[in-house]
């Protein structure tokens, strides 16, 4: 599961997620990838399954790598309790994501083969996606 | 080398995002046409045209201006596209002298990776650099650089300075810098899920008192 090493506040504010991605918009690394088309908060649970779900599939001969990361913590209240008291405890840790975004890249094996182990990972990730496919020779 | 790429613009009076809209919502590509010792100017081109131009390979295209008599020879030297629908959204165009020397980025083009050594034993291509920066004069300038992979083994790698470019053109990049390299086949044992919680983690003001202590 990823997480972060050391932050420099327990606990942040949500924010908004407005607008598109800034950058981690195109393929950097490998040959397909999966974009995001919607903005959502992605767990680092839902980035574990997304990367056990291609690496089942693909079992040998292929690279994967993960462009984003859960820096961001989310509190939680316990159940059943009264509100006030201060924020809850931190209870999870998610990446923010915004259209756009490319969530994990792989090379190494065939397209259909890619695409498929691809389908497999937007399904556990909790906004629409899309597959894309770098061109030949340029970025 | 193709030179005989024409491409019609519209010189453009008002400028900013709202004039950029309308004119991206009929149809049009709002951009700017800059360099050879002469002022910039606001264009427009057609979506269409402009859309199929910058997927393909670096060439020097004759950019006609709407009101100029001669066509500009000019190169794409950057645009911008929605990260989402993938529409173009701003070019730029870089005017070049025939006798002065341009830098500009290329692609690279691996050949022969079907029947590569190494990914035959089943290693992985994995690409450093995709593009690289070139210096030339115009008419030198190459549409692309191709590299021979056919007998690059698993941990080969080929570096810019492994390059073979036409005479004339000089590569602006580290030469250490990796093009490829084929990696050894990454395989994935079966590994039990852990619902591991969200754990404590230090902040940056625990670590440091901790250091103090």
């Amino acid at each position: 599961m990823l997480l972060p090493r050391r932050v420099k506040w327990r606990r942040v504010h949500r924010g908004r997620m407005r607008g598109n991605a800034k950058g981690g918009t195109e393929l950097n690394f490998g040959e397909y990838g999966i974009q995001a088309l919607e903005p959502s908060w992605v767990t680092s649970q839902q980035i574990e399954a997304a990367r056990v779900a291609v690496a089942r599939y693909l079992r040998r001969g292929a690279k994967v790598w993960i462009r984003i990361f859960p820096d961001k913590p989310v509190t939680k209240k316990p159940l059943e309790t009264r509100m006030g008291g201060g924020k809850g405890a931190p209870e999870e840790w998610v990446a923010v994501v915004k259209p756009g975004k490319i969530i994990l890249e792989l090379s190494g094996v065939e397209e259909d083969v890619a695409r498929e182990a691809l389908r497999l990972a937007s399904h556990k990730l909790p906004m629409k996606t899309r597959v894309v496919v770098a061109e030949k020779g340029g970025a | 080398m193709a030179e005989n790429f024409l491409i019609q613009a519209g010189s453009r009076e008002r400028t900013g995002k709202g004039d950029a809209r309308k004119l991206r919502k009929r149809g049009f590509v709002p951009g700017v046409v800059y360099g050879a010792d002469k002022d910039p100017e606001h264009i427009f081109v057609d979506r269409n045209e402009i859309s199929k131009l910058v997927h393909q390979e670096t060439t020097i295209l004759n950019l006609k201006i709407e009101g100029k008599n001669k066509p500009e020879q000019v190169i794409i030297r950057k645009f911008d596209k929605d990260p989402v629908s993938d529409e173009i959204l701003h070019v730029d165009f870089q005017r070049v002298k025939m006798d002065e020397e341009i830098s500009a980025i290329v692609p690279i083009i691996l050949l022969n990776d079907e029947i590569c050594v190494g990914v035959k034993k089943g290693g992985i291509i994995q690409h450093g650099i995709r593009e690289v920066e070139v210096e030339c004069l115009p008419k030198d300038l190459p549409s692309h650089i191709e590299v021979d992979i056919k007998d690059l083994d698993i941990g080969d790698t080929i570096k810019v300075a492994d390059l073979v470019v036409p005479q004339g053109v000089k590569i602006a990049e580290d030469s250490e810098e990796i093009v490829v390299t084929i990696v050894p086949p990454v395989i994935y044992e079966e590994e039990e899920v852990t619902t591991e919680e969200a754990r404590e983690v230090p902040t940056v003001a625990e670590t440091e008192k901790k250091t103090e202590d």
